[in-house]
């Protein structure tokens, strides 16, 4: 049945709905908008590879306070939760305007197209030891010579020898006889299929040393975890229900913690079990059980999210025509770790440092003080000094008492 | 008599007219106001990212058309998306050349089309439940695949893909495959028996419209259509991953939907919802965080667009509710 | 339900597809040395992914019977979890605020999509994706987009643990059981699906029975969300319709379930077809690892979820049409 309407219904409805598209665009505009800095030195991009926990509110509140600073206006940008090239492509072309011009990268899908289609553009890496760029095979390895790609800092340390030997002399010196280890895939981090084999190597030649009673079991075979939660039917498998400890070569508190409290109470494992693991969750009860005398976690080794500062020194350097008289070429530099392995640690970061509240006043590196590492602030500023800042204590557990 | 003309034209083409008026409204709105903020949509940068966002769902969605006006629904198309973009690179590394793996991702599109398209009608099952079946078995087939690689991601090493990335080869396919869809869906008995079986299945059958070869007919032009949707996809960035072509199906759903496309199909199916709905998601896509609406805020600007146009285009005014 | 079918006949009928699949994932597990399917720390876990895997299929399959495919189901569910989650949290880890919170909000939701259905009058696929788009773009506006985390808070994770989880399991159950069995609403629904016009003219009130409808499907939803909430971290959803495709899991229950309905009913049937393709899944996990055993999992279900329709559909059997024209033209030539 067809409904004759009227030329004049006809235009109202289309003004109406044209007035309601107008209204709600509009209305986004209004409560969508961020304040226009009139004067600005161009914008930042911010591709983060999450989407919320401390580390996200962290850096929101970081690049806020120096961008400010430094005279930028930023934004962030959601990378693809896949690592694909093409939506980590997509989310930047569809955030980029004429005033962009830097990049910080937490992901590196895409990293060669992303210069590729904006050859201007500065990038610098944040947290990532960008793989696909520094690998001789990866897809990205171009953008190692590019001079506006400006390197990176790893999570943690750059090289799984060093994160294998760390966990190999905390397993020995917290005394535990049978461990198990679960990691994330090695294609999305590859030094951490370094690390279990460091690790295992590690607690072979210690074994070597001391009589039968004293060596340390490690299962045969790691567990690969596709960024989900452990399996249940780990816990069901006869060879992991008598675990002193897991190690989690992974984002242990997120997708460990949870399946082993659920092991331990359904009596499928040991109840003392223990968790070494790194990442950083803010949930008060975890926060709770960290190094705490029953607790779960035993030790959480924190990548610093301070050490964006290093990213943001490199990039305003070369933005602003002034890069380091002795940087030579991109390169990966070891995160710096917070090593949380007693309550008393535990407490001083939850207290005295951003890292679970994101208060910037508690930083281990003030704003004030980090100008001298930035060139347009100290013509003797290095790129020495800041690798040492960066292997320094200044961003370890010990700078925030 | 003009005005009777004219109000009878106008109900006759209302949901048209609405659709395209979505369109044009995002147009002149992003026009005026983007310079006002800093940079035109219209900046060649901006055509280019509009054009790149838009061409994948555009070329699955007219393809999606003749699926879509027999009245059914494919959920498996964003699932062979991803498998065809991972054969081209990896077939493509083998063999030094894009053409073997396209013409194997034609052949395996045409499988899927008669399975999509033929166990229906011929085993007499729920509509739906070949796309769901396709849907799981590709899903799990791209996992197989990259978990033996042992990697989440595989890019084109020596095949210069570069001619895939040009806006201007991209409008030509688009208005290529639009052409032929257009030949195909108003011309020949293809699309009408297509709108047919969707508009009334009883009615088509007792005419003597044979559903199994039409309907199979109909999926393997959208299948072929899906294939060069997923050589653009690929040649993007010259990779695939597994997650390649995820959601696809509910962006062309929503594209069909916004540019008009009725979703019970029928004869009031058209190829340009395709384009209409496409470009007007794109333009939302890329024109909403240059006026500066942050990320976050842009999902609910176009959900309530996408709102007001349907309530515009889809409304049954009287009887007993749509199904 | 059959009741002309014996009792027998009804009991073997329905419980012989678990029974199978038990005891093939059964002796596939053991061939592989994984010894501890069938045991109570297997029916432990896999309970509560029988109870997420249900209440989601009662939920979707509650407006299937209506001829309505609801969308907006794992929208629902996402934003629901996120706020009641989050409330629930910074209010002292309150269980019965969690409940209350993710019930009410289902409840809500889901009524907002029948309302949009019955006052827009737009077809329901179109009402119902219209509605996911706009509750998946609540959550990233909502406590920052951070999404919620509940999977260590100890307190609340008792309501999506075992054995807390068999709480909204069982209610969902019976509010499904009782939709279908004792509401008016519930009988109508079946004639406004075959003949809507019809059912109308009679004097159904189509539009009441659609909001009742989706009410129950909300208070369904709201149960399963309880459950739901400990499968992972939920994170606010940045692409559009993200949600859905989980829902197209989830409904393969409900295809099972619509098969034996004839011999135990639908709520029983979907019940067993949760039971069924959940044994295959664990049965896979366990033997390969956990990615890939979900992943050939997903095709196993879809060529099982193919061939068992096609034998079982409702629309009558090729197969038994062609076979039944074969045996004639055999009996013809003899």
């Amino acid at each position: 049945m067809t409904t004759t309407i009227s030329r004049r219904d006809f235009l109202k409805g289309s003004v109406a709905g044209a007035a309601a598209i107008a209204l709600t665009g509009v209305t986004g505009g209004v409560f969508g908008l961020k304040a226009d800095a009139s004067e600005s030195n161009g914008k930042i991009l911010f591709l983060a590879n999450t989407s919320s926990g401390p580390i996200y509110d962290f850096n929101i509140a970081y690049m806020d306070a120096w961008m400010s600073e430094l005279g930028y206006t930023w934004e962030m940008v959601y990378g693809d939760s896949s690592n694909d090239p093409a939506g980590n492509l997509s989310a930047v072309k569809n955030a980029m305007t004429s005033d962009v011009v830097g990049i910080i990268l937490c992901q590196d899908g895409g990293v060669a197209n992303i210069m590729e289609e904006y050859p201007d553009l500065y990038v610098v890496g944040a947290a990532t030891d960008m793989a696909s760029v520094y690998d001789e095979d990866g897809a990205s390895a171009a953008c190692v010579d590019n001079d506006h790609f400006l390197g990176t800092y790893a999570s943690g340390y750059a090289s799984g020898v060093d994160t294998g030997k760390m966990y190999a002399e905390e397993i020995i010196e917290k005394g535990y006889k049978k461990v198990a280890i679960c990691m994330f895939p090695s294609f999305a981090y590859p030094q951490y299929a370094i690390a279990d084999e460091t690790l295992r190597s590690e607690i072979a030649s210690y074994n070597e040393t001391v009589s039968e009673e004293e060596q340390i079991e490690i299962t045969e075979e790691t567990t690969v975890l596709m960024f989900t939660n452990l399996d249940d039917n780990f816990f069901n498998e006869p060879e992991n229900q008598d675990l002193d400890a897991i190690i989690g070569l992974c984002g242990g508190q997120a997708f460990l913690y949870a399946p082993m409290l659920t092991a331990i109470a359904n009596g499928t494992a040991n109840p003392n079990m223990k968790l070494l693991t790194s990442g950083f969750e803010n949930d008060a009860d975890m926060m709770a059980d960290v190094c705490s005398e029953d607790g779960i976690v035993q030790g959480l080794y924190v990548p610093n999210f301070e050490c964006l500062f290093s990213s943001i020194v490199m990039l305003d350097n070369a933005l602003q025509g002034t890069p380091f008289a002795d940087y030579e070429q991109s390169e990966v530099l070891d995160g710096t770790l917070i090593k949380i392995t007693d309550r008393e640690i535990m407490e001083n970061i939850i207290n005295e440092s951003p890292i679970a509240s994101a208060d910037i006043t508690k930083l281990a590196l003030s704003v004030e003080d980090g100008k001298q590492y930035f060139v347009r602030y100290n013509e003797d500023a290095t790129y020495s000094a800041l690798k040492e800042l960066m292997a320094s204590d200044t961003f370890t557990e010990k700078g925030y008492n | 008599m003009k005005d009777q003309k004219m109000t009878g034209w106008l109900s006759q083409h209302r949901s048209i007219l609405i659709s395209y008026g979505g369109l044009i409204f995002c147009i002149v709105f992003f026009t005026i106001v983007t310079p006002i903020r800093g940079e035109s949509i219209w900046s060649a940068s901006k055509v280019s990212t509009l054009i790149s966002d838009m061409i994948v769902t555009a070329l699955m969605s007219v393809g999606a058309v003749f699926i879509y006006a027999l009245g059914n629904l494919d959920i498996s198309i964003g699932k062979q998306i991803g498998l065809y973009a991972v054969i081209m690179v990896v077939v493509g590394n083998m063999t030094g050349s894009l053409i073997p793996p396209i013409l194997l991702c034609i052949v395996l599109s045409v499988l899927i089309a008669v399975v999509n398209g033929g166990s229906g009608p011929v085993f007499n099952i729920i509509p739906i439940i070949p796309s769901v079946v396709i849907s799981q078995v590709l899903g799990g087939t791209i996992t197989i695949i990259f978990a033996k690689m042992g990697t989440r991601s595989v890019t084109l090493k020596t095949i210069d893909y570069r001619i895939f990335k040009s806006p201007v080869v991209m409008v030509v396919v688009l208005a290529v495959e639009v052409a032929i869809a257009v030949l195909l869906f108003n011309y020949t008995k293809i699309g009408k028996y297509a709108k047919a079986l969707g508009q009334n299945k009883t009615a088509a059958v007792q005419s003597g419209v044979n559903v199994i070869k039409y309907r199979i007919i109909s999926y393997i032009f959208a299948g072929l259509c899906f294939v060069v949707a997923a050589l653009f996809q690929m040649g993007y960035t010259g990779s695939a991953s597994d997650s390649t072509g995820t959601g696809f199906e509910m962006n062309i759903m929503i594209a069909l939907i916004l540019g008009g496309m009725p979703i019970s199909g029928g004869v009031r199916s058209k190829v340009s919802a395709a384009v209409i709905g496409a470009l007007t998601f794109s333009l939302l896509d890329v024109g909403l965080p240059l006026i500066g609406i942050a990320t976050r805020t842009t999902f609910i600007v176009k959900a309530i667009i996408f709102l007001i146009v349907v309530l515009m285009t889809s409304r049954k005014k009287e009887g007993t509710l749509p199904k | 339900m059959d009741r002309t079918i014996g009792i027998g006949k009804r009991i073997i009928c329905t419980l012989m597809l678990p029974v199978i699949m038990y005891l093939v994932m059964m002796i596939f597990c053991y061939s592989n040395g994984k010894m501890y399917f069938g045991t109570i720390a297997m029916w432990r876990t896999l309970i509560v992914d029988i109870a997420i895997s249900a209440t989601c299929a009662f939920g979707i399959g509650l407006q299937w019977q209506a001829g309505r495919f609801d969308f907006s189901g794992g929208a629902i569910m996402l934003l629901s979890v996120i706020i009641a989650g989050n409330t629930a949290k910074n209010n002292g880890s309150s269980i019965l605020l969690f409940v209350v919170l993710c019930f009410g909000l289902c409840v809500i939701l889901s009524v907002g999509t029948a309302l949009l259905y019955v006052y827009g009058r737009l077809p329901v696929s179109i009402s119902t994706i219209t509605m996911a788009l706009i509750y998946e773009a609540i959550t990233p506006l909502v406590f920052n987009g951070s999404g919620v985390n509940l999977l260590a808070n100890m307190t609340i994770r008792k309501v999506f643990t075992f054995p807390g989880a068999l709480i909204p399991f069982a209610a969902a159950i019976a509010v499904y059981w009782f939709y279908r069995t004792f509401t008016t609403s519930g009988k109508q629904t079946e004639l406004l699906a075959n003949n809507q016009q019809a059912a109308v003219n009679i004097g159904i009130a189509e539009k009441k029975n659609v909001i009742i409808s989706y009410i129950f499907s909300g208070m369904i939803f709201g149960f399963g969300t309880m459950i739901y909430a400990g499968t992972a971290i939920k994170s606010a959803s940045f692409t559009s319709l993200s949600t859905v495709s989980d829902l197209f899991t989830n409904i393969l229950p409900v295809f099972i379930g619509l098969a034996l309905s004839k011999y135990c009913g639908d709520t029983i049937g979907t019940l067993v077809g949760s039971v069924t393709l959940c044994l295959m899944t664990y049965g896979l996990k366990a033997v390969f690892s956990a990615e890939m055993g979900s992943a050939l999992s997903m095709v196993f279900m879809g060529v099982f979820i193919l061939i068992f329709n096609i034998i079982t559909t409702p629309y009558g059997s090729r197969l038994t049409e062609w076979y039944q024209a074969y045996k004639r033209k055999k009996q013809a030539q003899a």
